[in-house]
């Protein structure tokens, strides 16, 4: 099998519009509510995600390597490093771990929880859309 | 070849004959060519290289050189000679400058560019530097470092009140710290995992990888 990697670089709308799909999914589906709540979890994080991206992708201050992470440990040293999302950098690890919890463990989610996190989500989400100057 | 052949001929030419010969026939022994190398009538260059030994190729060559306009072709053996005498100069005193130099090389790279080195750390470093500030958050019970091919990851091992994630903020925070110090793209990971989450069944031996590698116990 080839060792060949193929990076896409994204812009700025393909990561809106993907993190505001995941949105949709997730109210659609009040994931939240559901007994498969993990799922809630992981599409939380993917929104952040896409809107962590899209952020970076603005800021020139970082290396082209940063602005365009191929991966989830270049985008948290990116996350670390970049000056707009130091209020939101916990909060981004947070929902990483969790995300991770949800995929590879079979950590059972209580319901009080999956409010917290929406809440969680957000902040990450009010902070990242007013960096990108769009409306909340 | 023709006693007015070889006079007209560059020196560099008939250096290279002579080097050819001795390849051929032999350390010392000189055996004057009839001819300058030709290539067979009819049989293409490709498939000549494909079959001829080693001088025969450079005797191919050869001819292919003597037929090019003499006028390109002057005596440049001294003129090579004095080239090399100059680089030789050069990385001599090179090599004097290098010896006599005191500064260090991130001395010298703040000279030349305006600014320092990035500092180059390894992985156990880093783990090293996280390790002295997670150890002093007493939620914090182990800390695994678990390196494979492609990615090492730092596995932080806690006990906390369950789904308490402002329990947490210290560590990520010296996660961050860690993170924002690097300048070359490392790859490390982190992850946090609390025991007091484990779903029935669960155990923590099963939940980290075989090969990690257990860096600080509280």
């Amino acid at each position: 099998m080839s060792d060949i990697k193929f990076h896409i670089c994204r812009d700025l709308t393909f990561h809106i519009s993907k993190a505001k799909r995941n949105e949709r999914f997730y109210r659609k589906y009040d994931l939240h509510t559901s007994t498969f709540n993990e799922w809630a979890v992981i599409v939380l994080f993917y929104a952040s995600m896409h809107y962590v991206d899209a952020v970076l992708s603005q800021d020139t201050s970082l290396s082209e390597e940063l602005r365009d992470p191929e991966d989830h440990y270049t985008r948290k040293r990116a996350v670390s490093q970049c000056r707009n999302l130091v209020p939101i950098v916990v909060d981004y690890l947070t929902l990483y771990d969790r995300s991770r919890d949800a995929r590879y463990r079979q950590t059972c989610f209580p319901e009080g929880y999956l409010h917290n996190l929406t809440s969680l989500f957000e902040r990450v989400q009010g902070h990242l859309r007013k960096c990108l100057g769009l409306s909340s | 070849m023709s006693e007015k052949a070889s006079k007209e001929e560059p020196r560099v030419l008939v250096e290279a004959e002579k080097i050819i010969q001795k390849e051929q026939f032999g350390k010392g022994v000189h055996q004057p060519l009839a001819q300058p190398y030709e290539a067979p009538f009819g049989v293409s260059t490709h498939r000549q290289r494909a079959i001829v030994s080693l001088p025969d190729y450079w005797y191919q060559m050869l001819a292919s050189i003597r037929r090019f306009p003499q006028i390109e072709f002057g005596d440049e053996i001294t003129e090579m000679r004095r080239e090399i005498d100059t680089l030789r100069y050069r990385t001599e005193s090179v090599e004097q400058e290098l010896s006599s130099c005191k500064q260090t090389i991130d001395e010298l790279r703040k000279e030349v560019y305006g600014r320092p080195s990035t500092k180059l750390a390894s992985v156990g470093e880093l783990c090293e530097a996280y390790v002295e500030i997670v150890s002093g958050i007493n939620i914090v019970r182990q800390v695994f470092l678990c390196e494979t091919n492609n990615i090492a990851t730092i596995w932080t091992i806690i006990d906390a009140t369950p789904f308490e994630d402002s329990l947490r903020t210290p560590i990520y925070d010296a996660q961050v710290k860690i993170l924002s110090t690097l300048k070359e793209n490392i790859p490390l990971d982190f992850y946090v995992l609390n025991v007091s989450e484990l779903s029935e069944g669960e155990e923590l031996k099963g939940i980290i990888p075989s090969n990690a590698k257990l860096v600080w116990e509280q």
